[in-house]
């Protein structure tokens, strides 16, 4: 049990709408929250780059970067729920890769119809994640570890199912564009649908944690476990439902890939698990669990994905990703202990 | 409510309950009683029996020996959630609180469905009646707070045991059990809890007191049970002893009992 404490009067000033007008506002809705150093962040390296790379506001500048972000950030929001709830799921670049290649595997080898195939990838993706949390909560062995194995198990596998070749699926197939085309007018013109896919994830996922009582129960379950087995929660259920929810969403971005790239290849998704819990530790998740938002993780997702955009755009070396992307991680999670002082270490 | 304790009918009381553990005896004779809307202060030292006795009382486990009667009825819990039913709600020494969660969302935990609206599977928090039930349940109890999504890691020891006990008394329980709720407290702190007990008393809840220190209780307390060594050597109403002849009780237990006329019957 912790017993972390803020001196009175730091509190005081955290406190949203007493006396003070706008600015104590304005303050209570930014201060304790988990995505406000990823906000911040955002919209500083936002500036930082409208400023230093060239052509980087442009719609098409954008329209990549809203790719992007989409692609990473639909699979950093379905880990960041798992990660509030107190468990990791490193599996998810191969679940993505061995989920999406199944549909073109079937279109490709059995001439299986396009809608079957899709529906296939996502029950396969479901199964995995049943897999995943099955095993973490009959073993009790830390997810950690589990999905360290399924990781290298769905990645051979994927391996083996297109033994090295990229598996193909015609460019015009229509069920793939659900997923992934540029929409040509209106107020999202050159953008990819992936976009609007990623926003209602967002919206979901955002509305499941903040105001369903399963959204009370990820809280609990990585907060204090036992706590929330004594009040009756339901806490291996939240676990192994959060593992099916991050396996879908890595299948979603998936299949969004297949449809942009029309391959599968051995080696998509790989090293995405990092980059996601980079994204979900960006926006405010805290490794031990319990405290974390779905928005800090889009947000982190965006601010990954402006690092990569930017950096090419203002000509620097893309040697130079890993090592921006790394110190924006420890100064977030720095960033984030100063903002939330009240709150335990992450 | 009245009328059943003008029949003299206790809401609870137990009759020579005896448990077990393998070579252990944890309990060998325990019983008391508590009516309607008391409070008895259940004392005595470490290993005294505290704990299984409370185990039995929501169900946890049955006692081998001995039966429980509830409104004069004998019952038989083969779960916490028939203790909860019945009407028995109990405070844990660790408090069952996520740290990181704000206060309401700990008041409802467990228990969303207090406070979700919606059709069918679509359901979700109603947060202003939650915000506003959460902080009457606090205030019922004698506690105000300032931000129902404060989390509970910025409230003070006796604050949190506080909102525990608003937390059990909310769901209208019958019977409240707290265990060792002041242990941790400051002299404070422990002061406030007691007025947060006594209000759940006023809202005409029973409540057992589990305590090793009678200091803590004695204020508040009905009547006192005092276990030793598995046993309820004493049952007495307040005021028939003082404090400080209850404490030397608890520690010299049996034969001290029986010098002061107890244990005949048993």
């Amino acid at each position: 049990m912790t017993t972390e404490q803020a001196p009175l009067g730091e509190r005081e000033a955290a406190r949203p709408g007493r006396g003070a007008g706008w600015r104590a506002t304005a303050r209570g809705l930014l201060i304790g929250r988990p995505e406000t150093g990823a906000l911040f962040g955002a919209i500083v390296i936002f500036l930082f780059f409208s400023v230093y790379a060239d052509n980087f506001t442009t719609r098409t500048s954008l329209a990549g970067l809203a790719s992007i972000t989409a692609e990473l950030g639909i699979v950093a929001m379905g880990v960041t729920l798992l990660m509030i709830a107190g468990h990791f799921d490193l599996s998810v670049g191969s679940v993505l890769g061995f989920s999406s290649v199944i549909g073109p595997y079937l279109i490709l080898n059995y001439g299986t119809d396009p809608f079957v195939a899709v529906l296939a990838s996502v029950g396969v993706a479901i199964s995995i994640g049943l897999v995943n949390g099955v095993l973490v909560v009959g073993t009790r062995i830390p997810s950690f570890i589990v999905t360290l194995g399924t990781l290298l198990i769905w990645r051979s596998l994927l391996l083996r199912l297109t033994e090295g070749f990229p598996v193909a699926v015609d460019k015009d197939l229509l069920v793939y564009k659900i997923f992934s085309y540029r929409i040509e007018d209106g107020f999202f013109r050159g953008y990819q649908v992936s976009f609007l896919w990623f926003l209602g994830v967002l919206v979901l996922l955002s509305f499941l944690l903040l105001r369903t009582r399963f959204g009370n129960w990820i809280f609990a379950s990585g907060g204090n476990e036992r706590a929330a087995r004594s009040m009756g929660v339901p806490v291996d259920r939240v676990w192994i439902i959060l593992f099916v929810v991050t396996a879908l969403c890595a299948c979603l971005a998936g299949l969004i890939q297949v449809g942009r790239f029309n391959t599968v290849e051995a080696t998509r998704g790989q090293t995405l698990e990092l980059t996601a819990i980079a994204a979900a530790v960006i926006g405010g998740a805290r490794l031990n669990g319990g405290y974390g938002s779905v928005l800090g993780a889009a947000l982190g997702a965006a601010m990954i994905a402006m690092i990569q955009q930017g950096l090419v755009l203002s000509g620097i070396a893309s040697y130079w990703l890993q090592f921006a992307v790394g110190l924006l991680i420890i100064l977030a999670v720095v960033l984030n202990q100063q903002l939330g002082r009240t709150r335990p270490q992450i | 409510m009245a009328a059943e304790a003008t029949n003299g009918t206790p809401l609870v009381e137990g009759r020579g309950i005896a448990k077990r553990f393998g070579r252990i005896e944890a309990l060998r004779n325990v019983s008391f009683s508590l009516g309607d809307a008391e409070v008895l202060g259940l004392l005595g030292d470490n290993g005294a029996g505290k704990s299984t006795l409370i185990k039995i009382l929501t169900g946890l486990f049955p006692p081998d020996k001995g039966e429980i009667l509830w409104d004069g009825e004998p019952v038989q819990f083969s779960s916490p959630r028939d203790a909860y039913d019945i009407g028995v709600a109990t405070v844990y020494q660790d408090l069952a609180i996520v740290d990181l969660m704000a206060i309401y969302r700990n008041v409802f935990l467990g228990r969303e469905k207090a406070v979700t609206k919606g059709i069918g599977p679509f359901r979700w928090i109603d947060r202003k009646k939650a915000h506003a039930d959460a902080r009457k349940a606090i205030s019922d109890i004698g506690i105000e707070i300032r931000d129902a999504e404060e989390p509970i890691a910025r409230l003070s020891g006796g604050e949190r045991q506080s909102v525990a006990i608003a937390r059990a008394a909310y769901f209208n329980p019958k019977l409240l059990i707290l265990d060792e709720p002041t242990s941790a407290l400051s002299l404070r702190q422990t002061g406030r809890v007691l007025k947060s007990v006594e209000e759940a008393r006023n809202k005409g809840i029973s409540i057992i007191f589990i305590t090793h220190n009678v200091y803590h209780v004695y204020p508040i307390a009905d009547r006192f049970v005092i276990l030793s060594h598995g046993e309820s050597i004493a049952e007495f109403p307040k005021g028939k002893h003082s404090r400080d002849e209850v404490a030397e009780l608890i520690v010299t237990g049996k034969e001290h009992a029986l010098k002061l006329g107890y244990g005949a019957a048993s």
